[in-house]
């Protein structure tokens, strides 16, 4: 460390460099260093060290857990440094909770373990103020609700449809509440990577019964029926789609949350100008050469268009019709 | 303010930890021992650690019909100290001294003792090997912990 930057360092009462490259370094390095050590932690215990007490392994987990907290308190709870301790506090009771599944034998990845890890770390989640302690509390969450659904519903049920549509509520609902308590002011949200992770999650869980259904589109009404909810999942994809279209052109100008929503458009039409096709010429071949011909037709259209009316958004933003 | 509520939430995350601790260590030490017979499925390994998937007997043998999807079968032990398959349980039915009562799940046909993995330290495998039965330890309030796997002689694997 050369003089300069050990000036830098210790010039603010934060410890926080006031170059861009020298902050960019700092966050770059401080978030790899969390993830890495955390990630060794895991590692280690999920080797299941039979050598060490179980009661050790439990001391060693809470005691970083404390340490992580006091670290906390020492560089306040609003620092970067802090907000990362807090995070490390959060994962380290999910260790804990690993470890005590081991221990106790109460089964592999089963989904009590993510169920008390959100609901135990949902405190300190809201305290935060920070957007990347909230995304690691909606993996938790989304994976105990995948855990439960596969362990204790299932197959048996024989309706996954429904388990998309819960998946789009809890997200759904984790960006709406993202956008409009970012309206309110809540000027710790604003964290663009937050809104474009939200977009991708929710069109990602959107275009799954969407493409299910319309490749299933006509198939049901002879031999089988049609699974349970699919026409309902997919509509509320279509609305999830519908939304993020219209808000981020219209409501909130965003120009790559816009982006993304009319690439996902663009897949639907796509599945379904194919699915159309195929039926209307109903050879049921794929390979004949007029359904590929104007498949291909379709898709030079689709995406020049798109990428027409995409560049046009852009420039017309660019002149000041965005905010 | 907020530092404060992340002590008292850490204050009562660690109680939790402490409280379950205390109840799994007083049910592994003064609960009732009870062996299930081991119906053999191949061990996998994920990034938790390696487990073994467990099946049991008890989830094989014919059983009258059962139209939910989860809930708790009622066991007896036989002569050598095996757990059996009695009936279904009841809610509120009261079970006898040597009967003990086991979560299930049931998808299409098939039932599914909870719980159905056994955590091992990685490369351990070839100690639970030869696992025949599946050691429980029950309380009086028919709280259950599996604490271990045992051989033909019914005696407990400890690996060195």
């Amino acid at each position: 460390m050369t003089a300069e930057t050990a000036e830098l360092t210790q010039s603010d009462t934060d410890c926080i460099p006031e170059h861009d490259w020298a902050l960019w370094t700092y966050r770059i390095m401080l978030g790899l260093g969390t993830s890495l050590v955390l990630a060794g932690i895991v590692f280690f215990f999920a080797y299941n060290w039979n050598a060490i007490h179980p009661f050790s392994k439990f001391g060693i987990v809470l005691g970083a857990m404390i340490l992580c907290l006091a670290g906390v308190i020492v560089m306040k709870i609003d620092s970067l440094p802090g907000k990362l301790l807090l995070l490390s506090a959060s994962v380290l009771v999910g260790v804990f909770m690993a470890v005590f599944g081991q221990v106790y034998q109460t089964g592999a990845d089963a989904y009590q373990l993510f169920m008390m890890w959100a609901i135990l770390t949902i405190g300190w989640t809201l305290i935060s103020k920070f957007p990347t302690q909230w995304v690691f509390w909606l993996v938790v969450t989304n994976t105990f609700v995948l855990t439960y659904w596969y362990q204790e519903i299932g197959s048996s049920f024989g309706t996954k449809p429904l388990l998309y549509m819960i998946l789009l509520g809890l997200n759904g609902v984790a960006l709406i509440l993202r956008e409009v308590f970012l309206k309110l002011d809540f000027a710790w949200l604003n964290e663009r990577w937050t809104r474009i992770i939200g977009v991708l999650v929710i069109l990602g869980i959107s275009l799954i019964p969407l493409i299910w259904y319309i490749f299933s589109y006509g198939e049901f009404s002879h031999h089988s029926k049609a699974p349970r909810f699919l026409g309902l999942s997919a509509l509320a994809g279509a609305l999830a789609l519908a939304a993020s279209l219209y808000v981020y052109r219209f409501q909130i100008k965003d120009l790559w949350a816009h982006a993304i929503s009319v690439i996902a458009l663009w897949v639907v039409l796509e599945v379904a100008g194919a699915r159309f096709l195929y039926l209307w010429l109903n050879a049921g071949k794929v390979e004949s050469p007029g359904f590929l011909f104007l498949a291909l037709l379709m898709t030079i259209g689709l995406v020049s268009g798109l990428a027409h009316y995409l560049r046009n958004l852009k420039s017309n933003m660019l002149k000041g019709e965005a905010s | 303010m907020r530092t404060g509520a992340m002590i008292f939430l850490a204050v009562i995350i660690l109680g939790v930890f402490g409280y379950t601790v205390y109840e799994s260590e007083t049910l592994k030490n003064n609960g009732k021992t009870v062996l299930l017979e081991l119906a053999p499925i191949d061990p996998r390994s994920l990034l938790q650690g390696d487990y073994m998937v467990l099946g049991f007997a008890v989830e094989r043998v014919k059983k009258p019909d059962y139209k939910k999807h989860n809930g708790y079968m009622v066991l007896e032990e036989n002569a050598e100290g095996i757990a059996q398959f009695k009936r279904f349980y009841e809610a509120g039915e009261a079970l006898t001294p040597n009967e003990y009562k086991i979560r299930f799940v049931k998808k299409w046909s098939r039932f599914t003792i909870r719980p159905n993995s056994f955590l091992f330290q990685e490369g351990h495998r070839k100690h639970y090997d030869k696992a025949k039965y599946g050691i429980f330890k029950f309380d009086k309030d028919q709280n259950y912990l599996l604490v271990g796997l045992a051989d033909e002689t019914k005696q407990s694997i400890s690996p060195k």
